[in-house]
């Protein structure tokens, strides 16, 4: 039977079908193999595309991956390609950045190794503390003599719970000033700076601001988008009264941006050293052998548009370390200096 | 205004299954006799498995294609419609998809669950050698998740989109021997769209934090093309048909530098409760029956 006029209509429609299979193949992605050289261009590249502090930093990529790339032969062997690409990636100078295998996971440590620790954990369980605290929400917390409140937090992973904090800040609130100590905290979740900043403040602040990169070039970032910081609902407990907090050069990642809020809220004080840095958001990727790569991919600011990827500085003043002798023999020269701040205070009017 | 687009979903969804839900009320026994006309039009449903192969380029996550076993539940429905009922019929396609993939190297797990429903209206004709062909449109949701559990800040590929599809099919019913059968092939084309997709290197913290620009796309043929082709040979028993059939679905998307590629092929088996109504069965005195598949 012959096709007749009413069908032939049909045939225009071949058309449009045919042009979207050709549309569809329009964007390639680059392909890596899975060899010497397949892997470290693979790596080069998704570090080049994504990875954010480039400029702040004054590096080179092109010129790095140049150097080490001339390092493989033909007799490399994986797992010296695996410290190859670990010691290009350590030229970041970025405690962010990690390569992992299923043998071990590189890790640039000289953000802290080159510092001092100005912080021992037994010395202050023992000599400030007297081994008795009370301890919620992986927070360590107890009124110090002289009627300073004090709380340890030494990691963001732990989620803070709300509950607990009305319970910590209503055992603490007769005290004529707050510590928060935060040294040697590597970080983890952001969300718990919300939950501490809402305690501290009785409206929203603009805490700091964070872009995002929105192609493959190094300056290709978004605009800044403020990060905003709410009271805690009412019924919650509050602190309005002065607070210190204590920070070190092993303050990392999310604790570097809780001091970089902190450190914008009139009632603040920063004692110790500077923190470690870590103010970009990483993003993770991989190369064809399986090894996964961690880097910075979203940097954070502070409220003055200001960079705190190097860290946070003490406020003016309050730079203060301890030796590794001063520890050992039962001294914290930054938390007695905080304590020192705080001891003349008067008691708030009502709590007296 | 993606907030405000990603609530509306359950919404729309809710909408068509219930307006289907009330058409698909009506199975070949009870099927709607207009009045003086004397035909029935049944709704055809076909509830089907499917087992098969994805391989997904996601470069928001990885720049690796990942690779692994899909599994699926799907059904269609589909009715002559009252106002015109040798010309026009109306389809229903729902479904949910499940994938776990792993990269090259097998040392990182994604897993994927999508689901999809379309509702839609089609023009049909008789073509040459009794093949019906159909033509029509859709709209239709489609939305789910790609979580690569080892990632940091970007752990998962969001899919969500809203669109209007192009609906081809072409179906020819033979016998061989005692059999009864209908081979089938049903071609649907997502065209326009709305679609959901980060920016290049954007966080989904920063998504929390409520930056929500950006995220919603509009979408074509060039930046998020996707076909879904279904070819499947049914048998016909008479109360009940068998379907077997091969589906390939292709997904791609490019926004912002991302490039996300999802190929599926899978086998479909499936039952049509009901039959075909190409087997010949006592059929009701004056009551002419149009079937939407043939």
């Amino acid at each position: 039977m012959p096709i007749n006029k009413k069908h032939r209509r049909l045939l225009p429609l071949l058309f449009p079908i045919f042009s979207m299979l050709v549309c569809s193949s329009c964007h390639e992605s680059p392909e890596y193999p899975n060899n010497l050289y397949g892997n470290f261009d693979a790596l080069w590249e998704i570090v080049d595309s994504r990875y954010c502090f480039f400029s702040e930093k004054g590096i080179d990529w092109d010129e790095i991956g140049e150097t080490y790339r001339k390092k493989i032969t033909a007799e490399t062997t994986p797992t010296e390609l695996f410290f190859i690409c670990a010691d290009m990636l350590d030229e970041l100078k970025d405690g962010h950045v990690n390569l992992s295998s299923r043998f071990t996971t590189s890790y640039y440590r000289q953000w802290w190794t080159d510092y001092p620790q100005d912080f021992s954990l037994r010395t202050l369980e023992e000599y400030y503390l007297k081994f008795d605290w009370l301890s919620t929400s992986g927070i360590m917390y107890t009124q110090l003599p002289g009627e300073i409140a004090y709380m340890y937090y030494p990691n963001f992973s732990t989620t803070v719970g709300e509950t607990s904090l009305d319970y910590i800040l209503a055992i603490l609130h007769n005290s004529r000033g707050l510590i928060i100590d935060i040294r040697d905290n590597g970080g983890g979740l952001l969300t718990n700076i919300d939950t501490f900043v809402g305690r501290f403040i009785d409206r929203e602040i603009c805490g700091g601001y964070i872009t995002h990169k929105t192609g493959p070039g190094h300056e290709d970032f978004s605009k800044p988008y403020p990060i905003t910081y709410k009271p805690a609902k009412s019924g919650r407990v509050k602190w309005t009264g002065p607070i210190i907090l204590l920070t070190n050069r092993s303050c990392y990642s999310a604790a570097n941006s809780f001091a970089s809020v902190m450190k914008s809220l009139p009632n603040v004080k920063i004692v110790g050293a500077r923190t470690g840095g870590g103010g970009g958001l990483p993003f993770s990727s991989e190369v064809p052998i399986g090894w996964g790569v961690r880097f910075s991919a979203s940097p954070v600011y502070n409220s003055d548009m200001e960079c705190i990827e190097f860290g946070i500085d003490p406020s003016p003043g309050c730079e203060v370390h301890c030796t590794a002798e001063e520890l050992a023999d039962g001294k914290d020269r930054i938390l007695e200096f905080a304590i020192n701040q705080l001891k003349d205070l008067p008691l708030p009017e009502n709590k007296k | 205004m993606i907030a405000r687009f990603l609530r509306a979903i359950p919404v729309v969804a809710a909408l068509m299954l219930m307006s289907f839900g009330v058409a698909a009320a009506d199975t070949v026994e009870n099927a709607d006799t207009l009045a003086g006309k004397g035909s029935s039009r049944p709704v055809t449903g076909i509830y089907s498995l499917e087992i098969g192969r994805t391989s997904l380029l996601a470069t928001y996550l990885s720049p690796l294609h990942y690779t692994g076993a899909h599994y699926g539940v799907n059904g269609e429905w589909s009715k002559a419609m009252p106002f015109n009922p040798e010309k026009v019929m109306m389809h229903f396609d729902g479904g949910f998809e499940f994938c776990s993939l792993l990269n090259p190297a097998h040392t990182a797990r994604m897993m994927g669950l999508t689901g999809e429903f379309r509702w839609g209206m089609s023009w049909r004709t008789t073509l040459p050698y009794k093949i019906l062909l159909t033509a029509g449109g859709s709209v239709g949701i489609d939305g789910g998740a790609y979580y690569l559990l080892r990632n940091s800040n970007n752990p998962v590929q969001a899919m969500a989109t809203a669109s209007l599809a192009l609906r081809l099919s072409g179906a020819k019913s033979f016998k061989v021997g005692k059999m009864y059968l209908l081979l089938r092939d049903v071609v649907s084309l997502p065209s326009v769209s709305a679609f959901f997709s980060p920016e290049y290197g954007e966080t989904y913290y920063e998504i929390y934090l409520g930056n929500h620009k950006g995220l919603a796309h509009a979408g074509w043929w060039g930046y998020n093309f996707c076909i879904d082709n279904r070819l499947t040979l049914s048998v016909d028993f008479g109360r009940t048909a068998m379907t077997l059939g091969y589906r390939f679905n292709a997904h791609t998307q490019w926004s912002d530098h991302l490039n996300t590629k999802i190929f599926t092929h899978s086998f479909m088996i499936g039952v049509i409760p009901g039959g075909l109504g190409l087997k010949p069965r006592h059929k009701k005195a004056n009551v002419e029956t149009i079937h939407s598949l043939y």
